[in-house]
């Protein structure tokens, strides 16, 4: 890793953390004015993300090549969303959720060793690069709408447990939270649905890739949020159970990242 | 500072004596007009709330004021022995900050309480239309409801809510964000099931349905506050289309039930609802509260609610106080200083004015009428009268601004022989550096 890619690496984490610790303290209510700037200091670790992804493409290496590419994506596309869902609506809460997720996906994609993606050189170079783009887009979707439907299971277990005082100015109402997370699953989905198709038709095409267990999980991903919006519609899926689906989907895509990434790290 | 306060409020006297001495907003210019009897009282405010009833005044003489002010409380009560023991007074600095907290809503009985504010204005306003107060008293309660307005921004005293019916209502706001497309049933049309659906409206809150066992109680409150009524029998059938329901009848057994509310969710596709039932005994069965997404909130959820968020006030409260006394100790330094400005003022005017004379004097006998030589002896006056007083001004403002030393003031008054500046004229100033936007 250069000298111009680490110092990015490292701004960008250093603001990312920093981030995360204010709108910790900001929900704490030791002062609201963290809240404020937490905003800028996630903003600035966005930033420096970008920058570093800058950096890996001035080295031949951007982002729709490998997995290190995609994971950097997905942290930047979910500080994006973020940043500009709270342009209307208040979400300190998710923030003290998504500052330390972009932190984690930054610091993963840079363990992650570059590598092509297998078969990238077989001539399905553009069927690889939509099934990245779409997937972290369709992932970041997901996580924006876990993070938030956590928060709802935060909140709605203080209110229920009475416990009023938890959260009181520093997030939206339920039903907000509730909507919120619907839209996102709703724009997610198809992305996803299509990310899916992608990789399967690219699984196909290139022979050298066999079937994996991360392919499993990932069909099942589908079938947990096609169940969420379907039920939704059907029976009335809202609140607490739909909130429970919706971030058991984003963990199960969560073992998949995990895995991917631990197979990169330890082929080295 | 020559503020004075006489009163009695909510601690110091029981409710008899405030009822004989409360004056109401329709007799408050006659009662002010009464004072002008009174001796040493140059400008006097009443402030009548139901928790105390208040004289604040600028006075000439503080013990005569407050003889004054007592002589009036004694003449509107008959026990004036009894009067006597539950008066307080303050004077000076205690009197400015008894104003600042009472303003503050420091003193009030729910700390943090947002009329309090109004009613001060209104009090002052009343005493300015009627002529009784003038640019004393308005400057006091001017840098009052800046105070006032600081604690209300700087601190969370005003945050958190005090009363059952407006923490019920902000529990349905952490449900739903607005209040507008609500749908409220109301069960029972009682005094509380009143206030809560004014508190609703009072949010926007405009579909209301209200039931109770006697119709015609039912017609009457949903006729006051322009809501729709139902009959007690068909309540079930509306279970669904409520967002919200308020219950408080005086059932001596539930009359909701979690099979009801099972059913009723199922009609309403699961969309939250959210019960507060502030009747005792309990009109929702308790089990209700484990079903998904209805937000059960009886009476002791509330009041535990609201002993929680007073607490809270009473932690803002200690950081108002701070905030009170930094500004009294700042508002004393200024008042203070001000007291030298025209002390200095005058004694620069008056050495001006002989250098000027003797100048004026030397440049005729020399024939110097006009031109360079003029303006030289002019710029001469100027820098003997600036050199001259430079050292006495600085020592002046010293010596009150940090060692609060009026002796030198009225020392210098009596060795120049200066008229003394009244202390009063100071609060009144039109170049008070803290003047700005004063409403809260």
């Amino acid at each position: 890793m250069d000298s111009l890619t680490m110092l990015t690496l490292v701004v960008g984490a250093i603001f990312y953390t920093i981030a995360t610790v204010m709108y910790v303290l900001g929900i704490l209510r030791i002062d609201d004015a963290f809240v404020a700037q937490a905003r800028r200091f996630l903003l600035l670790g966005g930033v420096g993300q970008l920058l570093n992804i800058g950096t890996h493409c001035i080295d031949g290496f951007h982002p729709l090549m490998d997995v290190s590419g995609a994971l950097n994506l997905i942290g930047l596309i979910v500080v994006g969303g973020y940043l500009a869902t709270t342009i209307k609506f208040k979400l300190t809460t998710t923030g003290a959720l998504i500052s330390p997720l972009a932190l984690v996906t930054f610091l993963a994609a840079a363990m992650v060793p570059h590598s092509a993606v297998e078969d990238l050189q077989n001539g399905s170079m553009m069927l690889g690069k939509l099934h990245l783009v779409l997937i972290a887009l369709g992932v970041s979707a997901f996580a924006l709408a876990a993070a938030i439907s956590t928060v709802y299971l935060l909140q709605e277990s203080a209110l229920k447990h009475k416990r009023v005082a938890l959260f009181g100015g520093q997030s939206m109402a339920l039903m907000t939270l509730d909507t919120l997370a619907r839209r996102f699953v709703l724009v997610g989905f198809p992305i996803f649905t299509m990310a899916v198709v992608t990789g399967y038709l690219w699984m196909k095409r290139t022979e050298a890739m066999a079937f994996r267990f991360e392919h499993l999980i990932a069909a099942c991903v589908w079938l947990m949020f096609a169940g969420v919006i379907s039920l939704r519609q059907i029976t009335g899926l809202r609140g607490r159970k739909a909130a429970i689906l919706t971030v058991s989907g984003f963990c199960a895509i969560g073992v998949i990242l995990t895995l991917y990434f631990l197979r990169r790290v330890i082929a080295g | 500072m020559s503020l004075l306060v006489t009163g009695c409020n909510f601690r110091s006297a029981p409710i008899e004596i405030r009822e004989t001495l409360s004056v109401s907003s329709q007799n408050l210019a006659v009662e002010l007009e009464k004072l002008r009897e009174r001796e040493s009282l140059k400008e006097w405010i009443i402030l009548s709330t139901c928790n105390r009833v208040e004289v604040y005044a600028d006075v000439i003489d503080p013990m005569l004021g407050a003889l004054g002010v007592q002589d009036y409380f004694a003449s509107r009560c008959a026990d004036i022995a009894e009067l006597q023991r539950h008066l307080y007074r303050y004077e000076g600095e205690e009197a400015v900050r008894h104003l600042f907290r009472v303003a503050s809503s420091l003193d009030s009985l729910v700390v943090g309480e947002a009329q309090i504010s109004g009613q001060v204005k209104e009090a002052l306003h009343v005493a300015l239309t009627k002529g009784v107060a003038g640019k004393v008293l308005h400057g006091y309660f001017q840098r009052a409801f800046n105070v006032a307005k600081r604690v209300r921004t700087e601190t969370e005293i005003a945050r958190h809510h005090a009363s059952v019916p407006s923490v019920a209502i902000e529990l349905v706001g952490r449900v739903f964000e607005n209040y507008e497309p609500l749908s409220v049933m109301i069960v029972g049309a009682g005094e509380m099931a009143e206030l809560a659906v004014q508190h609703l409206i009072g949010r926007g809150v405009s579909r209301i349905r209200i039931a109770n066992r006697g119709y015609d109680r039912a017609c009457a409150l949903a006729e006051r506050v322009s809501a729709s009524a139902i009959e007690f029998s068909s309540m079930t059938d509306h279970l669904s289309w409520a967002d919200v329901i308020v219950c408080s009848t005086g059932s001596a057994s539930p009359i909701l039930t979690r099979l009801e509310l099972v059913d009723a969710m199922k009609r309403r596709k699961q969309r939250p609802l959210v019960i507060v039932d502030i009747a005792i005994p309990r009109d929702v069965e308790a089990e209700v509260r484990d079903l998904e997404n209805v937000f059960l909130f009886d009476i002791d959820d509330l009041k535990q609610i609201v002993s929680e968020n007073l607490r809270a006030r009473q932690k803002e409260a200690e950081k108002a106080e701070q905030l009170i006394e930094k500004d009294i100790a700042e508002f004393h330094q200024w008042l203070t200083q001000q007291n030298a400005v025209p002390v200095i003022r005058e004694l620069r005017s008056r050495f001006t004015q002989v250098v000027k004379q003797e100048a004026e004097r030397a440049a005729k006998q020399m024939g110097i009428n006009g031109g360079q030589e003029r303006k030289l002896f002019e710029t001469m006056t100027d820098a003997i009268v600036n050199k001259l007083l430079h050292v006495p001004t600085v020592n002046l403002k010293h010596s009150v601004a940090e060692d609060s030393d009026e002796d030198l003031v009225a020392a210098t008054c009596k060795l120049f022989g200066l008229d003394e500046p009244a202390l009063s004229e100071s609060i009144a100033n039109e170049d008070s550096p803290h003047k700005g936007n004063h409403e809260t």
